[in-house]
């Protein structure tokens, strides 16, 4: 890995597809710059998103789901939710048998203090490790097409059920928004309505082929009822940018704790390393190179701090117990490079 | 060739080869959906969209998201187009 280039300006690497550099070390995709109407774009957006904030508020007993991982991210959202935008939150956390102690803790004392209704969904051990082998090993989330990944498979396939429980709680309270707190790194749009182009379409493409590879029992967790309820996808970071000092900060006075034995690009979950790992095996880079270089990009991270995280290792054990409680060998890790062919 | 159809296809299509995490001698199909060829997940797709409209200053409403409208390269240009005209 010595001969890899990294961009002087972010942190993509040269084993990043389709990348070239200029003659000072700059990336393709921070030469592109950023786009011509930029800022009339955000603005659209941030008044689209205080738009649909006040035609729905009030309207129904839960105003939005919020898909709280304990994380930093989603914490400081909470609190935004409650406290600055006066909403009626159901939170929600996938329980997906990685989230540590300090961040279950951290929830708990979190959703007392914003006093938010909140539940736990804890899925069958069975099947979830089941669905993260198959990310890792089999072919769950190979490239469908000729794209790679943006994020690693193990976060793909547990995403899936975030948000498949996310839109079922939605439906099921007609709560007419999900919050989410993905960083500008991680998703394009601060709001997605649930009929926008494609999204039925590929949802459901989504839905079939994880039935394929996981059985029936994957219909459980991915289906989503018959229903044309009209939703929105929030994703406040777009519109509001935060820097992490700032979010830190604000979320150290509901209690909140930094959760130790993690690596550098979580703050709630000892599965995140392991995609980490085999993202990196697979592809050739660490799957939080391309968010981390957006945020950059944004002023919201500096390139120090995002080549920190990158390299932030975890105690081998902590590792080796992930692999360990997904039945995963260290053959089949080392296999891992055969498959991105 | 500028602000022609054919001027925002070439400018789409730059943007696709830009992005487009995949692998670098795939041809990018101007008649076909990209989600369908493979080109682009649904990510990319609503990412797409967001660079079409702050490229070109335009806000798609709800109504114009259909395959009919936006399903291909070319069909964003040519509604890119006829939106710049009108």
């Amino acid at each position: 890995m010595s001969d890899v280039q990294i961009c002087a300006k972010c942190v993509l690497p040269s084993t990043f597809p389709n990348i070239t550099f200029n003659d000072n070390g700059v990336c393709s995709q921070c030469e592109a710059g950023e786009m011509t109407h930029l800022q009339k774009f955000n603005q659209r957006q941030r008044d689209e998103f205080q738009r649909i904030i006040g035609a729905t508020k009030g309207k129904k007993p839960y105003d939005a789901i919020a898909c709280y991982s304990g994380g930093k991210d989603s914490t400081y959202m909470l609190k935004m939710m409650v406290r600055d935008f006066g909403l009626n939150v159901l939170a929600f956390t996938l329980d997906n048998g990685f989230i540590t102690e300090q961040s279950k803790s951290n929830i708990i004392k979190v959703v007392d203090i914003l006093q938010v209704d909140h539940l736990f969904f804890k899925p069958s051990s069975q099947f979830m490790t089941r669905m993260y082998r198959q990310a890792i090993i089999g072919d769950l989330n190979k490239p469908r097409g000729n794209y790679y990944t943006r994020i690693s498979d193990v976060c793909l396939s547990c995403i899936s059920v975030v948000n498949t429980c996310a839109a079922r709680l939605a439906m099921q309270n007609r709560a007419p928004m999900i919050f989410a707190g993905f960083t500008p790194g991680q998703i394009p749009r601060a709001v997605i309505k649930n009929n926008h182009l494609y999204y039925r379409q590929t949802y459901s493409l989504h839905q079939s082929h994880f039935q394929q590879q996981l059985g029936e029992e994957a219909g459980r967790y991915l289906n989503l009822p018959e229903d044309e309820y009209e939703m929105y996808q929030m994703s406040p970071f777009l519109v509001y940018e935060r820097s992490e000092a700032f979010i830190l900060d604000e979320i150290r006075e509901l209690g909140w704790q930094y959760p130790e034995q993690l690596d550098g690009c979580t703050s709630n979950c000892a599965l995140n390393v392991v995609g980490n790992i085999c993202h990196e095996i697979i592809y050739g880079f660490h799957p939080y190179a391309l968010e981390l270089s957006k945020l950059i990009r944004k002023g919201l991270l500096a390139r120090d701090e995002a080549l920190q995280k990158l390299s932030l290792t975890v105690d081998e054990h902590v590792t080796q117990r992930a692999f360990v409680k997904l039945n995963i060998t260290v053959d089949e890790v080392n296999q891992l490079n055969t498959r991105a062919a | 060739m500028k602000n022609t159809s054919d001027h925002y296809a070439h400018t789409i299509v730059d943007y696709v080869k830009s992005v487009a995490i995949i692998d670098p001698s795939q041809t990018i199909p101007l008649d076909e959906s990209l989600l369908e060829a493979g080109i682009l997940d649904s990510f990319g797709i609503v990412e797409m969209l967001t660079f079409v409209e702050s490229k070109f200053d335009l806000s798609i409403p709800d109504e114009d998201m259909t395959k009919d409208k936006l399903g291909s390269i070319r069909r964003m240009a040519q509604y890119v187009h006829q939106r710049k005209a009108g």
